[in-house]
C-alpha cells in the first residue's frame, strides 16, 4: 500500500475519533457543538497529524508531539479568530484549560489508533479498534445530522441548539454496541466480512429503531463500512512498512 | 528536501502565518491594503477569519518543518556515535 494513502488514512481516523470524543464532552456538560466549529478543528487537527505522520512518522514522540500541537494551533486560531456564534448565548471551548482537555482527547485518539496496529496484546488490539471504529463513524453520523441541518437551511444557533447530548446518545449507543458485536462475529465466527456487516447491520437496525429515520439508518450502515475500510487499510499500509 | 530546505520553510512559514495570526487587520491595513485578499472566489469573500485560517496552517507547517529539522539533527548526532 501506498505510505501517502496510509498515512492520509491515519491522520483522518485519529482526527475523527479526537473530534467525537470532544463532541460527546462538549454535549455532555453544555458546550454548544456546531459544524463551523467542528470544521475548523477538524481542519487544524488533521493538518497536525497528517504533517508530522507524512514528513516525520508515527510512533510514541510522534504521538505525543502531534497531540501537544493540535489542540495548542487551534487554541491560538480561536484566540484571533472572531465569533462565529454569539458567545452571550453559547458557551465555546475557548479558554485555556480547554488546550488540556484536548491533549488528553488527543492522545487517546492517537494512541487508540495506533495500538491497534503495533500492540502485541490481543485484548489491547480489540478495545482500541471498538474505540477507533466506534468513535471514527460517531463523527461521520454527527456531520451528516449538522450537514443534513445546513443544507435544509437551518441557521447556526438554531442548529447548535438542537445538538444536544440526548441527540447523540443513540448514535453512541449503537456503533459502539455494533463494533462489539462486530469484534464477537470474528472472533467466534472469523468468516470474512461477516464482522463489519454484523457492526453495520446492528448499528444501522438500532439507529432506525430508535430515531424513526430510514435516511440515518441507511447512513449508519455506510458510515461502519467506511470506519472498517479505512481503519483495515490504514493498519495494511502501516504493517507493510514495517 | 534537505535541513537547510526544511529550515528556510520553517522560518517562512513561521514569517506569513505569525502575521496573519498575530497582527490585526486593522495594522494591515495600514501597511498594505492589498495584503487582506479583500476579494471573492466563486462566490465567497475571503473575510479576516480565512486569512487567520490560512496562518494557523502556514504555522503548523512551520512547527512541522522545525520538527523535521530537530529529527535530521538528532539523526545525524545518532550516526556520529
Amino acid at each position: 500500500m501506498n505510505k501517502f494513502y496510509s498515512n492520509l488514512l491515519f491522520s483522518i481516523v485519529v482526527t475523527a475519533v479526537m473530534n467525537a470524543l470532544d463532541m460527546l464532552y462538549h454535549l455532555a456538560t453544555g458546550w454548544a457543538v456546531h459544524l463551523n466549529y467542528v470544521a475548523i478543528k477538524l481542519t487544524v487537527i488533521f493538518l497536525s497529524v497528517w504533517m508530522i505522520t507524512q514528513f516525520i512518522g508515527i510512533g510514541k514522540e510522534e504521538g505525543i508531539i502531534a497531540s501537544i500541537l493540535g489542540p495548542f494551533i487551534f487554541y491560538i486560531y480561536y484566540v484571533f479568530a472572531g465569533a462565529t456564534l454569539n458567545r452571550e448565548i453559547f458557551k465555546i471551548d475557548e479558554q485555556f484549560w480547554f488546550v488540556f482537555l484536548h491533549i488528553t482527547l488527543m492522545l487517546i485518539a492517537y494512541f487508540a489508533a495506533w495500538n491497534f496496529v503495533k500492540s502485541k496484546q490481543h485484548y489491547v488490539r480489540t478495545i482500541s479498534f471498538i474505540i477507533t471504529a466506534s468513535f471514527f463513524a460517531i463523527t461521520l453520523d454527527a456531520l451528516f445530522i449538522m450537514l443534513r441541518w445546513r443544507l435544509q437551511g437551518i441557521d447556526e444557533e438554531t442548529a447548535a441548539r438542537w445538538m444536544t447530548f440526548s441527540l447523540i446518545l443513540v448514535p453512541v449507543a449503537s456503533y459502539i454496541a455494533g463494533n462489539a458485536i462486530g469484534v464477537l462475529a470474528d472472533n467466534f465466527i472469523n468468516k470474512k466480512y461477516l464482522d463489519r456487516f454484523a457492526a453495520a447491520i446492528v448499528a444501522s437496525v438500532s439507529i432506525g429503531l430508535f430515531s424513526k429515520d430510514l435516511m440515518h439508518a441507511i447512513f449508519a450502515f455506510v458510515f461502519v463500512n467506511i470506519a472498517y475500510y479505512t481503519i483495515h487499510s490504514y493498519k495494511k499500509g502501516i504493517m507493510s512498512k514495517a | 528536501m534537505e535541513k537547510r530546505g526544511w529550515l528556510i520553510q520553517g522560518i517562512a512559514t513561521g514569517m506569513i502565518g505569525s502575521f496573519y495570526e498575530f497582527v490585526p487587520r486593522k495594522t494591515i491595513k495600514s501597511i498594505a491594503e492589498f495584503l487582506l485578499f479583500d476579494i471573492n472566489i466563486l462566490g465567497h469573500r475571503i473575510r479576516h477569519n480565512d486569512l487567520i485560517l490560512a496562518g494557523t496552517i502556514l504555522l503548523i507547517v512551520s512547527f512541522v518543518s522545525f520538527y523535521k529539522v530537530y529529527k535530521l539533527n538528532a539523526k545525524r548526532i545518532k550516526k556520529k556515535e
